[in-house]
């Protein structure tokens, strides 16, 4: 079974092209353009894997964290944060956090984050 | 003509003029006078009295003896012209009792300060009107001389009272000598009940400093004090000038959402062309053609090259609103050298040229930034490399008694001597037309010249044009007890708005007489609305600031992620607690404790 990657960010674009690679990697992708939606994404489809944006309207990456805490069987979900912001390691303190990357990213940097949160996709 | 009347020495010396007087009235008070037992009078006699105006003037007469005229007429005019005369010198009238009603109203007036009667005849009613008229005129004198010292304080007080700084003297116990309206306002205190008790803000220091005063409102009060140790009344006080810098602090805030949002928005963008270009630059979306690959790559480093400025924009941006946060480590400086020294072999290589540190056998440990700093280093080495086509870059650590030295020399093109001030300015690009328009932003030593600063140390550069540049930074060595207070005293002021603070310090060793020593330094930096804990025994100080808002959760919050981060797991708390909310914090390291336990 492909393994399933959420993307949660506002910015529409930023989603096609992380879509893009990582589909091209043999991932499957969901999208929410902020907490909410992520939320609702989980409790319908558990993700292997949360790519999580900071800054968006709505519920911001922080308080989508807080909430996750409440949802059974998520805490698992290893999540990468994903941010324009420079360093936020230190406001992440509710929930384990795999790692940090900042955009713009190197997609080299990236890919080997996610491989090493959820392994590589298996070929398909 | 002047005529000397009686010897004795000890006698106060007084000129004498009179004016109108016939020649048998002159001698009668010529010989009144001698019989002065306080004074010795040089008497000089005038016949007319408009020749005399001009002799009263220049300080030269103590005394002048009028002779009322006999017409009405002229002595009323005489009268009004002896005001000015007073005003210099004590004034005798000499008058029948004909003219004594004309008399008696210019004394009371001060116009005349006494008189004496020819009928009288008796040179004891001389020497009364003499003695008299020097009491009334230093009488008059000094009232003249209150009313102008009421005056002055006055302007003074209505300075000191409109001014739009508030101003406040406390005494070596703090409490309130004097204090102007706005300070009353800016601080909300009855002036009445204030005098003599306990200013709310402790001003009893010799700086400046700015804090945040609380207001019930949901509005921000900014205030910046500058005290100085001043003689009040003899005893040492502190004159405080306190300023309202709400607006400046508030526009400070604004310019850092600013930057923030500016980054955030810039780097969206360039995120997703940066990702486009190398999706397609990897073959991702199908074959390229070598022409396509080409564009393709100059236009990947070109954004990369956009994205560069942008975060050495907002980097140099932070250094000048001073919201550059340094993240003091204990770091081996000889390691820093050499992974940056490592990372420039192979391009050096590239380019033909020898990459080689220096390194003394055992390089000390520093308290610094380690990121920081190797981002400065790299951006020294990253110049040498660029100005440098043959020969070799070097980089040398020098290990100082107080401060250590690193140098980074290169055998490039140099840079002229009037260049050298301003290469550390914003935008300067000194040598790039000579290199064949080499790219840069300009911004890189600006900024490494802004994190050295902080760091306490300075860099400057020497050259020889046409042989080489030499950049050198120096940082000082800190002990640590001086660099635990002043991190203690550069976050209290940084997070004087926050209502919590945690602080965690790693210390080289665990002993004990050092924790203490910080204990001691720390108390004093502290100020008495505050709260601290220390974790004894270990490696961790936490400390607590302003505890009475403090949340519990907030508080586990914080101790979790130190336990986490750090990996000290067994937390036994110390508390000091401080007189003024000692109470909050005794409550609150229960609830910790019955938590823990």
């Amino acid at each position: 079974m492909k393994k399933k990657i959420l993307i949660i960010d506002d910015e529409e674009r930023i989603v096609v092209v992380l879509q893009a690679r990582l589909e091209s990697k043999g991932y499957t992708t969901l999208k929410a353009t902020n907490g909410h939606e992520g939320l609702e994404m989980i409790q319908k489809d558990k993700p292997d894997l949360i790519i999580l944006d900071v800054r968006m309207p709505k519920m911001d990456g922080y308080t989508f964290l807080n909430s996750l805490k409440h949802i059974p069987g998520t805490s698992n979900i290893p999540i990468i944060v994903c941010t324009a912001q420079g360093k936020v390691e230190d406001l992440f303190t509710q929930r384990d956090v795999h790692s940090f990357v900042t955009k713009p990213f190197d997609p080299q940097v990236l890919m080997e984050k996610v491989r090493s949160a959820i392994g590589d996709a298996p070929l398909t | 003509m002047l005529q000397e009347l009686g010897t004795p020495t000890f006698k106060k010396e007084l000129r004498v003029l009179s004016v109108g007087l016939g020649r048998s009235e002159k001698d009668f008070l010529q010989q009144a006078l001698s019989m002065s037992e306080n004074y010795l009078c040089k008497v000089r006699h005038e016949s007319e009295f408009e020749e005399i105006l001009d002799l009263v003037g220049n300080d030269e007469i103590n005394v002048f003896v009028w002779r009322a005229p006999k017409r009405d007429e002229e002595r009323k005019l005489q009268l009004s012209a002896l005001k000015k005369i007073s005003g210099f010198c004590a004034v005798i009238a000499y008058c029948t009792t004909k003219e004594e009603m004309d008399v008696v109203p210019a004394l009371k007036v001060g116009i005349v300060h006494s008189y004496y009667l020819k009928e009288s005849n008796s040179p004891m009613s001389v020497i009364a009107a003499l003695e008299q008229c020097l009491d009334r005129r230093s009488q008059i004198n000094q009232k003249r001389l209150i009313q102008k010292l009421l005056k002055t304080e006055e302007s003074f007080r209505r300075v000191i009272t409109s001014s739009t700084d508030g101003i406040v003297i406390v005494d070596k116990d703090n409490q309130v000598k004097f204090i102007n309206p706005k300070a009353e306002s800016l601080f909300d205190v009855n002036p009445l009940k204030i005098l003599n008790m306990p200013f709310p803000e402790d001003l009893r220091k010799d700086t400046v400093w700015i804090k945040e005063l609380e207001r019930t409102l949901d509005k921000s009060l900014y205030v910046q004090f500058q005290t100085v140790a001043i003689n009040w009344d003899g005893e040492l006080c502190y004159l405080s000038t306190i300023r309202d810098i709400t607006s400046r602090i508030l526009l400070e805030k604004k310019k850092d959402d600013f930057f923030s949002v500016v980054s955030h928005e810039i780097r969206t963008p360039i995120t997703v062309i940066k990702e486009g270009i190398s999706q397609v630059l990897e073959g991702m979306h199908g074959p390229l053609t070598d022409f396509q690959q080409q564009l393709l790559s100059l236009s990947l480093d070109s954004t990369n090259e956009l994205n560069a400025l942008i975060t050495n924009l907002l980097d140099l941006s932070k250094l000048e609103v001073n919201k550059t946060k340094l993240d003091w480590k204990m770091a081996k400086i000889g390691d820093i050298v050499d992974k940056v020294a490592r990372k420039f072999r192979l391009p050096g290589e590239k380019k033909g040229l020898t990459v080689e540190a220096v390194i003394p056998e055992s390089p000390p440990t520093l308290f610094l930034d380690p990121g920081k700093i190797t981002q400065v280093l790299t951006n020294l080495m990253s110049n040498a490399l660029k100005f440098t086509d043959k020969g070799e870059i070097r980089i040398l650590l020098d290990d100082m008694e107080d401060r250590i030295k690193i140098s980074v020399s290169d055998t490039g093109m140099g840079i002229p001597k009037k260049d050298l001030d301003r290469i550390f300015d914003r935008f300067e690009q000194v040598g790039r037309d000579q290199h064949g328009g080499t790219q840069g932003t300009g911004l890189g030593l600006a900024i490494c010249k802004g994190i050295v600063e902080l760091h306490g140390g300075k860099i400057y550069a020497t050259s020889i044009a046409g042989q080489g540049t030499q950049f050198h930074l120096e940082i000082p060595k800190k002990d640590f007890d001086t660099i635990c207070t002043d991190y203690i005293e550069e976050n209290i002021q940084k997070t004087k708005d926050e209502i919590f603070w945690t602080m965690v310090v790693e210390t080289p060793d665990q002993d004990e007489n050092k924790l203490n020593q910080w204990f001691t330094a720390i108390q004093k930096t502290l100020r008495s609305n505050s709260d601290f804990c220390l974790k004894n025994g270990s490696k961790i100080f936490i400390i607590m600031y302003d505890v009475k808002d403090l949340a519990l959760e907030v508080f586990e919050q914080r101790l979790r992620y130190i336990e986490t981060k750090v990996g000290i797991t067994d937390v036994k708390l110390l508390l000091a607690a401080f007189p003024a909310d000692g109470n909050n914090a005794r409550s609150l390291l229960k609830k910790i404790n019955q938590s823990h336990s």
